[in-house]
């Protein structure tokens, strides 16, 4: 397929995005920090004096699929809602419901992802550039599913970083969590840009999110890549259970916090 | 039923330092021994920031008494560890608000029914249709009255038919024709499901006097003046309030 036709479909999206008014996604904030990752990636590019085997239509590419991503799988996720239940001495509102928190907010959370208009939009794109490329649907399933299972270990890692940040601390250290989320899921720039190893991959479990899923769209990457998917999930499946219980255990033992 | 006996609570100041020794304050609550009958709601009566809140959180089972306890039907404690306790609480807050601002009322339907085993959405639907509130179960939570978000809040949390109801002055800020409806639809739960008990709290005492079989005053950390609601008034109550409090 020509590229002039996927930009074309990316510009359109842009277009419904622009006129659909929403909340959370300011469609001018969306671009600025698009620009900004593209202009990060060339600096990056530029420093090491090349693209490190990056094609440079896969970066603006990237730079214009990763971003909005990970604004939906990430904000909506541990969203003011849930800052405001943890600061203001209401966690019990929550805390009644038998299921427990971290149930409570991983559905909470899935469902807001999974019904927002933006992440369909998201998806359709990404399966029109898949397609393109040249890839089945199981590998753009497998895809579909790092994504899922990526952005549930973002959030359980966020909930666990709020249980176990000390009183008055937990603004600041949300935050600095969310900055190396950015890094390590992907949102920047490709990681393969500093690590093409599997290791690194599987050992992250943020990468699920966004970075593997995009590799799918680098056209210099075809050995390995449905290998790489499918050991990321593997990976990203045992990191959400080891997040699940650690984050069932806080609940438990770190809930007085909220109440003293 | 529901027995507090002796039970004393403050809350614990957690110093800081590099020790982090913890501090007993002084106690909100001091000597309070209670029983609730099924199928009664206990009517609690005092000044803001008196430890109302504070008492129904320890039946709640939010904080653990420091001294004496609360037994539930002669089985357990109140704990929030334990999931099957938490299926027994119903609780309605007229200040803190339990839904979520970010999904709509359909889809705390959905979350309510997925939670609560119980939920039991024809029951939900005729109360909702009583409160006219089928129009607005598509919009968020933000976007409804306070009012409506209350009666929401009521039909959601009776639909799972909680067994302890918790209601922290449920009518506060309420139009008249409101606590109306909200005295009715709590009355006609009680008389329908007579092994439920619970608290009420509120500074609406005609609330007190429709709602509750036997009420207290809390006052100076402690329950006094308690006494049974027949053949009461709420000037009645209103007096031995002014007489409790005005001297302060």
């Amino acid at each position: 397929m020509e590229t002039g036709k996927i930009y074309k479909g990316i510009g359109l999206t842009f277009k419904i995005m622009k006129d659909t008014p929403s909340g959370y996604m300011h469609w001018k904030v969306l671009f600025y920090y698009m620009l900004l990752i593209l202009i990060t990636d060339c600096f990056i590019w530029y420093n090491a004096g090349s693209l490190n085997g990056y094609d440079w239509k896969f970066l603006v590419v990237y730079s214009l699929m990763s971003y909005p991503l990970w604004i939906i799988i990430s904000l909506k996720g541990l969203g003011k809602e849930q800052i405001d239940l943890f600061e203001s001495s209401k966690w019990h509102a929550v805390d009644l419901f038998p299921s427990g928190v971290t149930n409570v907010f991983l559905i909470h959370y899935l469902g807001k992802v999974y019904k927002d208009k933006w992440f369909y939009c998201w998806v359709t794109v990404y399966v029109f550039l898949s397609v393109s490329h040249g890839y089945g649907l199981i590998t753009i399933l497998l895809a579909l599913l790092c994504i899922m299972i990526g952005s549930c270990n973002l959030i359980l890692a966020g909930i666990l970083t709020r249980y176990y940040s000390p009183k008055g601390y937990s603004n600041i250290l949300s935050s600095m969590f969310y900055s190396l989320t950015w890094i390590f899921s992907g949102a920047v720039f490709p990681l393969g840009m500093i690590s093409n190893s599997f290791l690194f991959y599987i050992l992250n479990p943020f990468g699920a999110s966004i970075s593997v899923p995009l590799s799918v769209l680098d056209p210099t990457m075809v050995e390995g890549r449905d290998q790489l998917i499918l050991y990321v999930l593997v990976g990203s499946i045992v990191w959400f259970f080891l997040f699940f219980k650690l984050c069932r255990g806080a609940e438990n033992s770190q809930r007085e916090k909220f109440y003293s | 039923m529901i027995e507090v006996s002796n039970v004393r609570f403050s809350y614990i100041k957690k110093n800081r330092s590099f020790l982090k020794t913890k501090v007993e304050q002084i106690p909100i609550l001091k000597g309070v021994n209670i029983t609730i009958n099924k199928g009664e709601l206990f009517g609690l009566i005092g000044p803001n920031g008196s430890g109302k809140t504070t008492f129904t959180k320890l039946l709640m089972g939010v904080y653990q008494p420091n001294e004496g306890e609360i037994v539930y039907d002669n089985t357990f404690s109140p704990s929030l560890k334990n999931p099957k306790w938490k299926k027994l609480i119903g609780w309605i807050s007229g200040a803190n608000s339990r839904l979520f601002s970010t999904i709509t009322l359909n889809e705390h339907v959905v979350l309510y029914r997925n939670l609560y085993e119980d939920f039991n959405e024809s029951w939900f639907m005729e109360k909702i249709e009583e409160f006219n509130l089928i129009p607005r179960l598509d919009q968020l939570p933000t976007s409804i009255s306070f009012g409506e978000r209350i009666k929401f809040e009521i039909a959601i949390t009776l639909a799972y038919f909680p067994k302890v109801l918790i209601l922290d002055e449920p009518t506060v800020g309420l139009d008249p024709l409101a606590i109306k409806e909200i005295r009715q639809i709590i009355n006609e739960y009680l008389s329908d499901f007579p092994d439920v008990c619970g608290i009420l709290t509120s500074h609406n005492l005609n609330d007190i006097v429709e709602i509750s079989k036997q009420y207290a005053f809390l006052h100076k950390n402690t329950f006094v003046g308690m006494d049974q609601n027949q053949d009461k008034y709420a000037n009645d109550i209103e007096n031995q309030y002014i007489h409790l409090y005005g001297g302060n």
